[in-house]
């Protein structure tokens, strides 16, 4: 069964493969997702986000989960040299960055706690992997930075997590308005395969803002693999991505 | 005779100095901790709005203002020889990892410039490029798939907070 909302201003896509899923136990975890977006979306002026960026509560009133995600932003930042950071430039803070592939994870977690073993829950192109589809391994496209509805890649998993972090409209001569006329980057699309997507999600974001040496960052990471497109359409991947790209060998029989 | 057995005993101990070392001091590599997913039950919240292009946020003009020429149409919407010369500013659009806002300049009745005044702000710290050869990264070629798949990764749409972003500055120059 596989059903998408938009929740969180994206599509969120949840597919479960296991024959004994209803629609209500689907719906239960697109409500978990819009109580975490009531919670932590810095657009909304209710959330305890904003009301910590307005300065209505203190750092230390905030809640435990709100405590552990500034926590692990921070651990974020300093793993990645800087590069994640979830302070604006006027100093608010949007965890954003962390919340949507935190929030994945979850769902994911829920799913298993409910009994189920084979599917998937995807928000805004990042996507947890759980078990196999009716045919095998999920089956997963990345998609092709320059051209809507095109894939250029596909991987098989099972039990990983994926995450793209892009900027489409770069192909389309935008400019970083922060460095006076310089592009945006060199590179239009960087995805990152790990053991989860909370940490693919994070890490992808990281090593996007980083350039050309992300692909390098995601090559150090352990149990991390990526596949970076720069704007001439030329993509570099790390050693062992080629192992989620090999398709099973199938041999015709003699007639 | 001592000396000999001495000097042996000193070779020896260092042998077993170093495989301790080896043994017991591996290559540091990067570690990433597994993250420890926050527990939130899920409370079921019916009827609210999933869309959260509503935006709290004070709309605050960015002091960068990089000149960002688009040279090709960007938007649908847009039609050449229809709209009234000035600047315009759009609105701020939730593009989730911050927003995006634009102001455009019509001049001659066209669409002469487009500046962001926001764009979402981990997307513009990627000044720093490091060309250094990277000897185990393969590289290749993208080419579109025709596969069957269950499901894409791709990056967050930016590109339709945009389009929303230029629509409402237009619609101001109409």
């Amino acid at each position: 069964m596989k059903q998408t909302r938009p929740i969180m201003g994206m599509p969120i896509t949840i597919e479960v493969a296991d024959a004994l899923v209803r629609e209500s136990d689907i719906e239960k975890i697109f409500a978990f997702f819009r109580t975490i977006d009531e919670r932590f979306s810095p657009f909304k002026a209710t959330s305890e986000v904003s009301r910590l960026n307005s300065g209505l509560i203190r750092e230390e009133d905030c809640s435990a989960d709100l405590k552990a995600i500034l926590a692990m932003s921070e651990e974020t930042r300093r793993l990645t040299d800087g590069y994640f950071d979830i302070r604006t430039h006027d100093g608010r803070r949007n965890p954003s960055g962390l919340v949507k592939g935190l929030a994945i994870q979850n769902a994911a977690r829920l799913l298993d706690e409910a009994g189920f073993r084979n599917f998937f829950v995807e928000a805004g192109g990042d996507i947890q992997v759980r078990g196999e589809n009716t045919e095998g391994p999920w089956q997963v496209g990345i998609r092709n930075p320059f051209t809507e509805g095109e894939i250029v890649k596909v991987v098989a998993l099972k039990d990983q997590g994926i995450a793209t972090s892009g900027t489409y409209i770069r192909g389309q001569h935008i400019y970083n308005p922060f460095a006076h006329g310089e592009p945006i980057t060199d590179i239009v699309s960087l995805t990152v395969i790990g053991p989860n997507v909370f940490d693919a999600d994070r890490f992808a974001t990281a090593a996007f803002a980083m350039g050309r040496k992300g692909i390098d960052f995601i090559e150090r990471l352990e149990g991390f693999e990526g596949y970076m497109i720069d704007r001439d359409g030329n993509a570099t991947m790390t050693t062992h991505f080629d192992s989620f790209t090999h398709q099973p060998c199938v041999l015709s029989m003699p007639s | 005779m001592k000396k000999y057995l001495s000097s042996i005993a000193l070779i020896l101990l260092f042998v077993v100095y170093v495989s301790y070392r080896r043994i017991f001091a591996p290559d540091v590599a990067p570690v990433v901790t597994p993250s420890q997913p926050f527990v939130t039950p899920p409370v079921a919240s019916p009827n609210v709005a999933g869309s959260s292009t509503g935006n709290g946020r004070a709309q605050k003009k960015n002091g960068g203002t990089g000149t960002s020429p688009v040279p090709a149409a960007p938007a649908p919407s847009v039609q050449t020889g229809q709209y009234r010369d000035g600047v315009y500013t759009g609105s701020s659009v939730d593009a989730y990892y911050g927003s995006v806002q634009v102001q455009v300049s019509v001049s001659g009745g066209r669409l002469a410039d487009v500046q962001f005044l926001q764009y979402p702000s981990d997307r513009a710290t990627s000044n720093r490029i490091n060309t250094r050869a990277m000897s185990q990264l393969r590289g290749e070629a993208i080419a579109n798939q025709s596969a069957p798949v269950d499901v894409v990764s791709g990056a967050t749409e930016t590109t339709g907070a945009f389009n929303q972003s230029l629509a409402s500055a237009l619609s101001q120059a109409q």
